[in-house]
């Protein structure tokens, strides 16, 4: 019990050696998860979802570094399938929020939490996010056309995209051999 | 050579980059968000998959194509106490981002204070140690990561050592010296000769040097008087350390200026640098030798040579090899050199160490090098006030350990007045003024009879 009580307290003690970059990052993936449930919520109030939605976002706060902000995304999908055709606007909050969380989370693993970061860094891993903030709108404008074309084939359009972003990654998981 | 300045040590993992947490995340995402827009027939979907999409793209595109091994480097290799050295790591490119971590060597300060820093191509993380001796940096294994997060490998940089000097008391103190023994050098014999210091005026006898008469006392007496004059001569100064034990009197807040937070090793080493530094300037013979395994010992020698060997042997020296093995006992000795014991007098194999010198002829002067604060009343007292604080006096651990060091002390006070019954002056190390009283008064008794010893 003495050394239960004791290894909170040394978990505790790690917090405060945290630098500010890393209270902000954590604040940012409680924001930008908000971000993405707020819309979803709005859509269908459902606490089903709700609930373990806000705990993992909670617990993907504290611990940004593993795969807890997967399990927030994998919950932000399922709730996006559960509200049904809405269009894609809607989505576009979501998916930002979503891939603000997972930009977050990748950010807080650069280096130790304790560890100041020279600027430079930061400003050179913000380059991959915005790249994704712009394509979730390209994203959008193209999803609400092909929405609009009422083709017998999408459903075969659609899964060989999937099929194609499947490979890629595949590719991408594939481990590099360095020479 | 593992372990020696300079010299890499340990082995290192290769860097082998590998995809991070983050896009393994978007690889998941990417496929769960594309499978289920196909099986529901949801092509909105694709909005939240295409984020994840491009970050799969972009690391792909940025997969590293060939290994860039980093190169780490230590600014320097040897410095004194209080200085600080840099270890620095850097990759071949901007693209990478190094996160660096050094584990606080022993007896160091680092800065950053957690001894960690991320950067952009480069990272340097500054060690300062606070002791003498031999130190090991060894960094933790470093993170290099693509500078978008897309890619990350895990590196061993190599550990390294630097060699620290002892921090060197104030210069002065003196030059007197109770048996000069050597043909030449600044200290005035006893016996008349060539020299600068003037003995006394005498009757001219045949064989004097003219050029030595003194016109002025000639004129008034109406006989030739000349300068009679010392001469000059160095001797041999053997600096003893006693390296068998390490006494403190807290683990934590160590230095080695010779305050109350430094150890007995920390002040003897101190003491025996400066006494070394000291005779050396004087141009004396100075010899060192280490009773324990932490220093070793070095034969007599003079000049800058030799004050550059006994800081560099100083540097090198193991304090964690204290307390490790018995006592090494002084090898020859010339009758009439000076020996300056710097030690604590807890061992008994030291005090007779001490008296074997005394009766091989020597000038034997003890350093006392027990920590100022160890054992002393003041210390002793009770450290809370208050229930709380009485409360945490009876749970700390070694609840009377100072007590125990307060009796040792008071032991060793008849260990000292032996000393002093047989002609063995014990002096505190204060810096080396400390010491030049009381050589001096050694000194001017070199001709008084001696005491009988038993």
């Amino acid at each position: 019990m003495f050394s239960f009580v004791e290894d909170i307290a040394e978990y505790l003690e790690r917090f405060r050696y945290y630098t500010r970059e890393q209270w902000l990052l954590r604040g940012l993936i409680i924001v930008a998860g908000l971000v993405a449930l707020v819309p979803l919520w709005i859509l269908v109030p459902t606490p089903f979802l709700g609930v373990p939605a806000v705990l993992s976002l909670l617990v993907a706060a504290a611990i940004p570094r593993g795969h807890a902000v997967s399990v927030f995304c994998v919950i932000v999908v399922i709730w996006a399938i559960v509200v049904g055709a809405v269009g894609p606007w809607w989505l576009i909050p979501v998916a930002i929020g979503a891939v603000v969380v997972h930009w977050a989370g990748a950010a807080t693993a650069v280096g130790p939490s304790f560890a100041p970061v020279d600027p430079v860094v930061w400003r050179k891993l913000l380059v991959p996010l915005v790249i994704a903030v712009v394509a979730v709108v390209v994203g959008a404008v193209l999803v609400a056309l092909l929405s609009a074309v009422t083709l017998p084939a999408s459903l075969v359009l659609v899964a060989l995209a999937v099929g194609i972003l499947l490979a890629a990654a595949g590719v991408a998981l594939w481990p590099a051999r360095p020479r | 050579m593992a372990g020696a300045p300079g010299q890499r040590s340990g082995s290192r993992a290769r860097f082998d980059p590998r995809p991070t947490v983050a896009v393994v995340r978007a690889a998941v995402m990417l496929v769960i968000t594309g499978a289920m827009a196909v099986l529901v027939h949801r092509i909105e979907l694709v909005v939240l998959a295409v984020p994840f999409a491009v970050w799969c793209a972009l690391a792909v595109a940025r997969r590293p194509r060939t290994v860039t091994e980093p190169e780490d480097q230590l600014s320097t290799h040897r410095l004194a106490v209080g200085q600080t050295a840099e270890y620095r790591l850097t990759t071949p490119g901007e693209d990478m981002v190094v996160a660096l971590t050094i584990p606080r060597p022993e007896r160091s300060d680092v800065e950053p204070p957690l001894g960690s820093v991320v950067g952009s191509g480069t990272a340097a993380v500054r060690v300062r140690p606070e002791r003498w001796g031999r130190h090991e940096i060894a960094p933790a294994e470093t993170s290099l990561t693509d500078s978008w997060g897309m890619w990350t490998g895990r590196w061993s940089p190599r550990a390294r050592t630097v060699n620290v000097t002892p921090g060197l008391g104030t210069p002065g103190g003196g030059d007197a010296i109770p048996h000069p023994i050597g043909l030449v050098g600044i200290h005035p014999s006893r016996v008349r000769g060539d020299g600068s210091s003037l003995a006394e005026i005498r009757p001219f006898v045949s064989g004097d040097r003219l050029r030595r008469i003194n016109w002025r006392v000639t004129s008034r007496t109406g006989t030739l008087h000349t300068n009679a004059t010392t001469a000059e001569r160095d001797t041999e100064v053997l600096v003893v350390i006693d390296t068998l034990a390490d006494y403190a009197v807290q683990q934590q807040g160590r230095n080695d200026t010779g305050g109350e937070n430094s150890t007995s090793l920390d002040i003897s080493v101190a003491a025996a640098a400066t006494i070394a530094d000291h005779y050396l300037g004087l141009g004396d013979r100075v010899g060192l030798h280490d009773l324990g395994r932490v220093i070793g010992s070095i034969p007599a020698g003079s000049g800058s040579r030799q004050r550059a060997v006994i800081t560099d042997r100083l540097a090198r020296g193991w304090a964690e090899r204290a307390s490790a093995g018995g006592l090494r006992r002084t090898g020859r000795l010339r009758p009439g050199s000076l020996v300056l014991c710097c030690t604590p007098l807890i061992d008994p194999d030291v005090v007779e160490e001490v008296l074997r010198l005394l009766h091989r002829g020597a000038a034997v002067l003890v350093v006392d090098t027990l920590p100022p604060g160890l054992g002393l009343p003041e210390v002793t007292a009770i450290h809370g006030t208050g229930l709380r604080g009485r409360l945490d006096d009876r749970m700390r651990s070694r609840r009377f350990w100072d007590e125990a060091w307060a009796i040792r002390r008071l032991e060793r006070e008849s260990v000292v007045a032996g000393l002093n019954r047989l002609g063995v002056p014990v002096v505190t190390w204060q810096g080396i003024g400390s010491l030049a009283q009381l050589i001096g008064a050694l000194a001017a008794n070199r001709s008084a009879p001696r005491m009988a010893r038993h």
